[in-house]
């Protein structure tokens, strides 16, 4: 009889159980369940600071340009949407543009993390996103000399959205060295192991015309990292003014007046911070609100985007810039290259080498008061053209010279101007010598200053 | 019968959220603190070896009755513990990573209830559900290490010097979860097995599955252990293959089956331990007796959001483990053999 | 004592009535106990001079044979001068063979069983035992080919309704003094023919008593088909799976006698039940024993992805995409979010609609006859396949899952009960709490699956508790050769208890 009792006491658990969570769960509240057409699928997350000290957080998201429900999606078309909002802190500026969209963004599958040049303390974005449940571990991490408004906002159509190929070209670019590891938890990882040193890509928008001067723009535009104040005041008075009005304008108004103000805030942004570039306001996106998919507001672009150096991160502050050479060189070093292009001459024609990274010896000793850390790298060589034996001895020198010369120059700016440890010094300190380890970890810069780095390249026909 | 894989499942279950301080003194810790488990179980195979077929309750009940019933009730007051530690631990890591889900309560409530089910329906229910569980388990286990495999590297390794107070610490904070010693003096009856060889192949099985389990996350997640609080739903996380984007949700079922056997089992053994001290009452009314208690303070917990240890963990579960998992048995075998003679 | 039996007899008390010596008391009591039945056929007839009465039941002895095998016997039967009763007893059961089966009986209710199996009785006057004569000629299906348990490469012989016939079918196919039917009727009205089938020394005696001891178990007024026995051979734990495997297949039968279970035949149905029989044993068919092992091993993995898909797979769907979207990949992701935007309801909403729909649908199809059964299937095409998705009520994804499950689970039709309703217990599970409400669902049927066991074997055998040796057959198949040299029965997996 007891058995029989249990059951049914059993059974009418079980109900009750299953009518408490109906009524909890359609409660709108907390654990009000959410379909994914309520939720703003962001793509990827961009992070400016306002001069006023400001968060400026722009979501790029899902908005289908599709045509019937067969085809809901229409690859042709640019299929993404930007919306900003700016609050004291990130997560502050996200709740204001899901209020603005009256959805909840569902973070878990934005692929990005874009700080815009103004970010100058990176810690409060790593904070957020360790902290924030959902995003990704393998989230990538990149700075951009714009700011990370603008780069989200453009259109192209190569991809379903511009996150997509922004990714899709960090991938491309980490095998052939011109991108450093990007990825949210490598970042961590660096920043716990060395008190906060890292390095990341810089994300710069192609330019009609002036593709040429890149490297020299680079320089000119490198003191403004992460130093918002520097910019004129006209500037922040323009930006001020804009930003109160769009807010108001989206948050009250229809959507068509709420796009005009945005489209208006985001020339005269891109007019007044592009004081090295003046040329980007042709293309920089109109996309503030909502309904910034309309076609015919910008054209949209097959590609837009190029990976050009990158930036160092100490004490979790942007500190320098790496050129793309340099960025090479400590790819060659650090994780290895799967195939990089190094042009040699021979005589006076000129060939196409193509190198990969097969092998890497490291070994650390003490000389002198000094730390020698000796990194062989180990090179796989392909020619495209066909050489006789003695010509590809001397392609191979000639590539090894190259290569040797962006290890250096890596090194100098990394190691030598910043004193940074982006080389993996502390794992290789930890691996082969406890004591300077420990050393390390309690005066850093001062170990760190007594490291030499020797190259040794070895080819492997 | 299938014991075995019972004692296994949650030993690996255990350790899939573990606390990282410093993977050395981990290591060191965990493995010393095996060492002792070791040694820990000898009295109770002793005493399998007198009584295989009755378990230590029976053996008290028959010595003495009054000391028999406050033998299960401690016990049963043990599982209870254990039960609303796993409870408060599982609500969390509910908190946590899925905060917006649903009401803890009602996470909670349903494993409950689910187990209740499975202690109700009786060990061979739940030892076979086990052994489906593990299965499970590995196969999640195996998936996410190998979708990992490309993104593990040696570099990600930091060597620590180990310090001895996190080492005992270490194996303090293991020792005092090896609520297992309480699961063998009751359930050993129904082994079909030799004790001695169920009781260390499932300590092997655990020392291997943590091991395991220390040196994929160490791989992969390298100084990101830090700060992370469940390192092995990073794991998940981080994991990537090309038709799931993350695993962290796809180890979430592994983890609850996990959990509702562990619960099970013990809401199984405090209705045990209660049917033998009190013969007159009908056991699975004992059993809803015990599950509702479990779930009541453990809801009591869970909802004011309490979920560090606390004294009942530290001290109250520490010494009933002991006390009825090393000292009772070494009682029985030694006092009971005077007796014979 | 004649006068007593004539006060007595009645259709309550006739079972164990003696029969009345003299003849016509013993028509009158027939004609009292059947109530004047019209299909109670009585011939009185004179034998060398003396009284008898054959008699039959319409439709169920055949005319032919009763003409030629008791008619012109009897007539053709002379002693000089009269007959007593004794000598014509003793022709009838000594000095003839007038047909295969011939009982003697001797109260009413033996004499009515045998004329409701299509027997024909001759009573003798003054005498106080009849004869019965197994003439059955009662109109049956002839031998057709199965129709639940469909095959490509087994027999095409399906049982059908006739126990006789279908004994004789599973007598053909093992041939050896070791296969043993025993006959015992159930269900006080009914009295219907239940026969178990073993092979002595490959079935534990333990089981083919219990089998035995759970059937007397059986007090029932009718037994018209297979259900009514199968709770009495399940046992105690109450499941949702079934421990007796269910087949009209004979092949299938006697593989599984040879495999050391015990049959149950039912007269009147074209099913057997076979016990005890594991879970794994719903995703084995005939054919996999006729096609080469390779072949067999992929297509059994098929089936358990099936059964999983049949199960879990619309449940999972709506878990992932309402509660864990980051599980998804990205572009995945935002197909199934663009396609959802122009949907009325959620999508936990639509899944729940649609499968209601598909179960409307598969109930309608095998309830309608075959010509309209046809018609359904357009009806279903049409509404759910084309006008849901234009009218942009349903997403298409959606309904392709739906689809791909509905085709899983015709993959597995013994489960097909199970499957339907787990299914949509998974889809409200996971609708409302996501993985953790698939996984307590999950967890709720692991239990219910493992605390069945089937005659001291868990139901659930070779994968838990795991069993090395039986798993041959669960994840492959191997090849005779194989099989023939180790023999694995049930009664070998880890944790059974021999009974």
């Amino acid at each position: 009889m007891s058995r029989f009792g249990l059951k049914k006491l059993l059974i009418i658990a079980v109900c009750v159980l299953f009518v408490f969570s109906l009524c909890s769960c359609n409660a709108t509240g907390r654990y009000e369940k959410r379909d994914l057409d309520e939720k703003i699928i962001v793509h990827a997350l961009g992070v400016d600071i306002t001069d006023d000290g400001k968060y400026e957080v722009t979501l790029q998201m899902l908005a289908q340009q599709g045509s019937g429900s067969s085809t809901p999606i229409d690859p042709s078309k640019p299929n993404s949407a930007t919306v900003s909002q700016i609050a004291d802190t990130i997560p502050a500026a996200i709740e204001r543009c899901e209020t603005d969209l009256g959805k909840k963004a569902f973070l878990g599958h934005s692929e990005l993390i874009l700080l815009g040049k103004s970010v100058s303390d990176i810690s409060p974005v790593l904070d957020f996103a360790v902290n924030t449940q959902g995003i990704s571990l393998g989230i990538f991490m990149a700075y951009t000399d714009l700011t990370a408004k603008e780069i989200l906002d453009i259109k192209i159509t190569s991809g379903t959205y511009s996150a997509e190929v922004l990714k899709e070209i960090f991938e491309e670019s980490k095998k052939n060295g011109t991108s450093t590891e990007c990825e949210l938890i490598r970042h961590i990882d660096n920043i716990e192991n060395t008190n906060g040193t890292t390095v990341m890509p810089i994300i710069k928008k192609i330019k009609d015309n002036k593709k040429t001067s890149d490297e020299e723009e680079n320089s000119s535009s490198d003191e403004s990292f992460g130093n918002s104040k520097g910019e004129s005041s006209k500037t922040k008075a323009g930006n001020e003014k804009v930003e109160n009005k769009s807010g108001k304008g989206s948050q009250s108004d229809s959507s068509s007046e709420s796009e005009s103000s945005s489209e208006s805030e985001s020339s005269s942004e891109s007019e007044s911070s592009s004081q090295s570039e003046s040329s980007s306001e042709s293309e920089g996106g109109s996309g503030g609100g909502e309904e910034s998919g309309g076609e015919s507001s910008q054209e949209a672009e097959v590609t837009a985007f190029y990976i050009d150096g990158a930036v160092i991160v100490k004490n979790q502050k942007p500190q320098a810039v790496m050129t793309r050479d340099e960025v090479i060189g400590l790819s060659f070093m650090n994780n290895g290259i799967a195939e990089q292009t190094i042009n040699a001459k021979i005589g006076d024609t000129l060939t196409a080498v193509s190198v990969g990274s097969a092998k890497k010896d490291t070994k650390v000793s003490i000389k002198d008061n000094k730390i020698v850390v000796d990194i062989n790298l180990n090179l796989s060589y392909e020619f495209y053209q066909t050489l006789s034996e003695k010509e590809k001895k001397t392609a191979t020198e000639k590539a090894n010279e190259h290569i040797y010369s962006l290890c250096r120059k890596a090194i100098e700016k990394a190691l030598k101007k910043e004193n940074a440890d982006i080389f993996e010094i502390h794992s290789l300190l930890n691996h082969n010598d406890y004591v300077l380890y420990e050393e390390y970890r309690k005066n850093q810069e001062e170990v760190l200053k007594k490291v030499d780095i020797n190259i040794k390249i070895t080819p492997q026909i | 019968m299938v014991i075995l894989f019972i004692s296994r499942i949650f030993y690996s279950m255990t350790f899939i959220p573990f606390k990282y301080n410093d993977v050395t003194c981990q290591v060191i810790g965990f493995s010393i603190a095996t060492a002792i488990e070791c040694l820990a179980v000898i009295p109770l195979i002793i005493l399998y070896k007198k009584h295989p077929d009755k378990n230590i309750c029976q053996v008290a009940y028959e010595k003495s009755k009054f000391l028999g019933i406050l033998i299960c009730i401690a016990f049963a007051f043990a599982a209870v513990l254990v039960i609303n530690r796993l409870f408060r631990y599982f609500g969390y890591f509910m908190y946590l990573t899925f905060p917006d889900f649903l009401p803890l309560w009602l996470v909670i409530g349903a494993v409950a209830i689910v187990s209740f089910y499975a202690a109700f329906q009786g060990i061979e229910a739940i030892a076979r559900s086990a052994g489906i569980a593990f299965a499970f388990f590995i196969l999640s286990f195996v998936i996410v290490a190998a979708a990992l495999i490309t993104k593990m590297s040696f570099s990600n390794v930091i060597y620590t010097y180990p310090k001895f107070s996190n080492i005992w610490h270490e194996i303090y904070y293991e020792l005092s979860r090896f609520s297992e010693l309480l699961l063998f003096p009751i359930l050993y009856p129904y082994v079909k097995e030799k004790a001695g060889k169920s009781i260390y192949g499932a300590i092997a099985l655990k020392l291997i599955f943590v091991y395991l389990i220390i040196t994929v996350c160490v791989l992969t997640l390298g100084s990101y252990l830090n700060i992370s609080k469940f390192p092995f739903f990073d794991l998940g996380a981080y994991a990537e293959t090309f038709i799931i984007e993350r695993l962290d949700a796809f180890l979430l079922p592994a983890w609850i089956l996990v959990a509702f056997v562990k619960t099970a089992l013990f809401m199984f053994v405090a209705k045990i331990a209660l049917a033998t001290g009190f013969k007159r009452v009908k056991s699975n009314v004992l059993l809803l007796i015990v599950s509702v208690a479990a779930l009541a303070v453990s809801l009591a917990a869970v909802l004011q959001e309490k979920w560090s240890f606390n004294v009942w963990d530290k001290g109250v579960l520490s010494i009933l483990i002991i006390g009825l998992g090393v000292l009772l048995p070494i009682a029985y075998c030694f006092g009971k053999g005077d007796e014979n003679e | 004592m004649e006068g007593k039996t004539v006060v007595k007899v009645n259709e309550n008390n006739y079972e164990t009535a003696l029969i009345s010596k003299s003849l016509k008391q013993a028509l009158l009591d027939l004609k009292i106990i059947s109530g004047k039945t019209m299909d109670l056929n009585i011939m009185e007839v004179e034998i060398s001079e003396h009284k008898c009465a054959v008699v039959s039941i319409e439709g169920m002895a055949s005319t032919s044979s009763m003409a030629e095998l008791i008619f012109r016997p009897l007539m053709e039967y002379h002693v000089n001068g009269y007959a007593t009763e004794d000598d014509i007893f003793n022709f009838l059961t000594k000095q003839s063979l007038l047909a295969a089966e011939r009982k003697i009986q001797t109260t009413y209710g033996e004499v009515f069983l045998t004329l409701f199996s299509g027997f024909a009785v001759v009573f003798i006057d003054g005498c106080d035992k009849c004869v019965a004569y197994g003439i059955q000629g009662f109109d049956k299906r002839s031998i057709e080919e199965p129709t639940s348990d469909g095959n490509l490469n087994g027999t095409h012989e399906g049982f059908i309704d006739t126990i006789r016939t279908n004994i004789s079918l599973v007598r053909r196919r093992l041939k050896t003094p070791k296969l043993r039917f025993d006959m015992q009727q159930i269900g006080s009205d009914s009295k219907t023919d239940v026969c178990i089938a073993y092979i002595t020394d490959k079935a534990p005696q333990g089981v083919v008593d219990k089998v035995k001891e759970n059937l007397d178990k059986i007090d029932l007024d009718t037994i018209l088909t297979t259900g009514y026995v199968e709770p009495f051979l399940e046992g105690k734990h109450k499941s949702m799976f079934s421990n007796v495997l269910t087949t009209d297949r004979p092949d299938t039968f006697c593989a599984k006698l040879n495999e050391g279970r015990v049959g149950i035949l039912v007269d009147g149905v074209p099913l057997t039940l076979i016990c005890p029989s594991l879970f794994i044993e719903n995703f084995q068919t005939i054919d996999d024993y006729v096609n080469k092992p390779f072949y067999t091993t992929y297509i059994r993995w098929i089936k358990y992805l099936a059964f999983f898909l049949a199960i879990a797979f619309p449940g999972l769907c709506v878990a992932i995409s309402t509660n864990h979207p980051e599980i998804l990949t990205h572009k995945f992701l935002i197909n199934l979010a663009a396609s959802e935007e122009v949907t009325p309801y959620s999508f936990f909403f639509e899944a729940i609609i649609i499968t209601i729909m598909y179960e409307l649908m598969r109930e309608a199809g095998i309830r309608l006859p075959k010509a309209i059964g046809g018609a359904v299937s357009i009806v279903g095409a049409l509404i759910i396949g084309d006008a849901a998705v234009s009218s942009s009520l349903v997403s298409a994804p959606l309904l392709i899952v739906i689809g791909l499950t509905a085709t899983a689970s015709f993959v597995i039709p013994n489960l097909n009960s199970q499957t339907s309703v787990f299914r949509m217990l998974f889809i409200i599970a996971g609708g409302f709490a996501g993985l953790f409400g698939i996984t307590i669902c999950f967890a709720f049927l692991l239990i219910n699956i493992s605390a069945l066991e089937s005659y001291g074997v868990p139901y659930n055998a070779p994968l838990s508790p795991f069993t090395f040796k039986a798993m041959r057959d669960v994840l492959t198949r191997p090849s005779f050769k194989k099989l023939g040299r180790t023999k694995t029965v049930v009664e070998d997996v880890n944790g059974a208890n021999k009974i």
